[in-house]
């Protein structure tokens, strides 16, 4: 019920946002010495699994939409640019996916939300799609093509495209840049705990991670925590703002404590 | 998409994997042939063809999990048997899955992972067998391992790119070498061709299977298994759950495990309780009642699934019991319960083949069952006797 009321919420935007294949078509740039190639290829939930195999898992527990693939051909040269664009059904779904498959230690770009790039690649986020481009293409001149192709359409997807706000309520202090995930379901492998924002941190030697869950209320912020302590069997009434640990069997140590509709909280390695 | 050298050896120090609460080493639960040595719960094991490798039915497909303690709460479940690949979360799955493992005993697991080829308009490229080579070096940095035990060439749907020789011969190497034990072939499109391909080349080891109740070419693909495993390969099936979100877990599962030729599976579980759910089905694989009927129900499998509308019944000019029979090829074919196939037909007093008489069948299925086809398919099977039967 209550993703439905958020996708209602969000359903004017999201419909303004949403990319057909032929509009992404459409925003690809010219790029000289090179050739947007005529073919133009769409995957559904149903088919994903046709064009990346088991990978197609990852998207789907993600809200995967609808996959469109483009590319770009270089004139007099069998090389070529893959263009992936991966839509999903709101923009912290497809930050879930990006998010995931990044590296933080990636050189990081200021295109859309957020990009990187590595050697022949570069993917980034921009509003609810996810963009992958990948060439075997090592010269500078497919280098700047890429980047150039990348940062003309993430404008065109959505310019005002941010972060999901939710991250900014991590600590800033100790947090490993760019660590930060989404995870969409069943947090800490716990279907009750559903979503939460994560982000690692490291503090005098010791590593840790720290959380967020937006459980919609506050009743039912603390309906996931009584929830927590049932599956610990711990007995103990929780109370707003006061810490809770949760002795799990299977992730050790959960420091926790609820405020309004959001849980924070804390696990250990 | 060409796949370059990207995740190189310094990502082996990066602190990429989501969810590394990995507080203790694991203790060594299981010796090399995946039986228990102690508390473990009762799984049957299957040897998975020629390669030898004794294992549970349950294995676990790792490609969604991104929490390490679900993975060693497999392992101490008794799970031993662990799919990954090359691509999954961009590398994080094999990295993730390394940390583990490195404090587990080798000889304890079976670790499986996948190397993809890309093509481009069905053909591969010439430095194919280099990439391949690349990505298993990766691969193999990642998961901190000498050598995995199934080297799969990954997400096949053709017979031409199955025997794809540079790549076999890339292969067979990495497995001279004994850098994988064994050398499969996964698919999850034209099934029966790849498989088929497999067995004829002599070289393949196991193959990985799309295999669900759902698939609508079952008794092509159920054939294609069987001749795999009459011919020493080992079978795993994949995609159990049939891709959908509100599948009914359990029935779907054990409808797997019926194939005695599935020799393990490895769902793709995310939380805890799912795992449950797996280790309890694996446990207890015999369907309820209520799981058969919703396999029965289930309105995708309709060409297995017989609506028992009867309007057959007053078509054929044998009287036959089509009803019935329909059902007991549901059973045999659908459900992979060939006893309670044979206990049906034999309850029917029926020759070997009834439709032996007519020399063309009047019957008109609202279904668009070929009934004669399938009667005689089923009813033979009452010849068969029961104790070769399970």
């Amino acid at each position: 019920m209550k993703r439905l009321l958020y996708l209602l919420f969000l359903l004017p935007a999201a419909t303004a946002a949403a990319q057909t294949p032929a509009q992404l078509r459409a925003y690809l740039p010219e790029v000289e010495g090179w050739t947007i190639a005529d073919k133009v290829e769409s995957f559904t939930p149903e088919n994903l699994y046709d064009r990346i195999n088991g990978a197609a898992d990852a998207f789907l527990a993600c809200n995967f939409a609808e996959m469109t693939q483009l590319s770009y051909n270089r004139v007099h040269s069998d090389t070529y640019i893959t263009i992936q664009c991966y839509r999903h059904d709101t923009p912290p779904d497809a930050y879930c996916i990006y998010a995931g498959e990044r590296f933080p230690d990636a050189e990081f770009l200021t295109i859309g939300a957020e990009g990187y790039r590595e050697p022949q690649v570069l993917n980034f986020l921009s509003g609810n799609v996810y963009v992958k481009m990948e060439t075997h293409d090592k010269s500078a001149e497919a280098g700047e093509a890429i980047e150039k192709i990348a940062r003309t359409l993430a404008k065109k997807i959505d310019a005002a495209s941010t972060l999901p706000a939710l991250l900014q309520r991590l600590p800033e202090a100790n947090k490993v840049e760019h660590s930060e995930l989404y995870v969409s379901q069943s947090f800490l492998a716990h279907k009750f705990l559903h979503s939460a924002y994560m982000a690692q941190y490291r503090e005098d030697g010791n590593e840790y991670r720290q959380f967020i869950i937006d459980a919609g209320t506050p009743d039912a912020a603390k309906q996931m925590i009584k929830e927590y302590l049932a599956f610990a069997k711990q007995e103990a009434e929780p109370k707003e703002k006061e810490l809770i640990t949760i002795n799990d069997r299977y992730n050790g140590r959960v420091d926790m404590t609820w405020d309004g509709p959001y849980i924070t909280g804390r696990t250990y390695e | 998409m060409k796949n370059l050298n990207r995740r190189n050896f310094l990502r082996l120090t990066a602190a990429g994997s989501a969810g590394l609460f990995i507080p203790s080493k694991l203790p060594a639960m299981t010796n090399r042939t995946g039986q228990p040595e102690e508390e473990k719960i009762n799984i049957e094991h299957r040897t998975l063809g020629r390669t030898g490798i004794k294992v549970p039915i349950l294995s676990m497909g790792v490609m969604r999990a991104d929490n390490p303690n679900l993975v060693k709460a497999a392992i101490q479940s008794g799970i031993v048997h662990f799919d990954t690949a090359h691509s999954y979360q961009e590398g994080k799955n094999e990295l993730m899955l390394g940390k583990i493992f490195k404090d587990v005993p080798r000889e304890s697991l079976v670790v499986a992972t996948k190397i993809k080829v890309d093509q481009r308009k069905g053909i591969f490229s010439k430095d194919a067998p280099e990439q391949f080579l690349e990505k298993f070096n990766i691969s193999m940095q990642r998961l901190g391992l000498d050598y995995v035990d199934i080297l799969y060439f990954h997400a096949i749907d053709s017979r031409e790119a199955t025997l794809h020789e540079p790549i076999l011969k890339v292969m067979q190497d990495l497995k001279a070498q004994g850098r994988t034990k064994n050398i499969g072939v996964s698919t999850h499109s034209n099934e029966p061709e790849v498989i088929n391909a497999a067995v004829d080349s002599g070289v393949y080891d196991v193959v990985l299977t799309a295999y669900n109740f759902k698939q609508k070419h079952l008794p092509e693909l159920n054939a294609a298994i069987d001749r795999a495993a009459a011919a020493g390969l080992g079978v795993v099936a994949m995609k159990t759950m049939a891709g959908a979100k509100d599948i009914n877990i359990p029935a779907a599962l054990k409808w797997v495990f019926r194939n005695k030729n599935i020799h393990t599976t490895i769902p793709g579980f995310t939380a805890f309780d799912e795992l449950d759910v797996c280790l309890a089905c694996a446990t207890d694989p015999q369907l309820t009642g209520d799981e058969k009927n919703y396999l029965a129900q289930a309105d995708v499998a309709p060409s297995l699934y017989c609506q028992q509308c009867n309007s057959c019944t007053t078509q054929c000019t044998k009287h036959l019991p089509i009803p019935d029979l329909m059902r007991a090829y549901m059973y045999n074919y659908g459900y992979r319960y060939p006893a309670e196939a044979r206990t049906l037909v034999a309850s029917l007093h029926l020759s070997s083949n009834p439709c032996t008489s007519c020399t063309s069948c009047k019957v008109k299925c609202t279904n668009g069952f070929a009934v004669a086809e399938k009667v005689r398919d089923i009813a033979r099977i009452a010849a068969v006797p029961r104790e070769f039967l399970t």
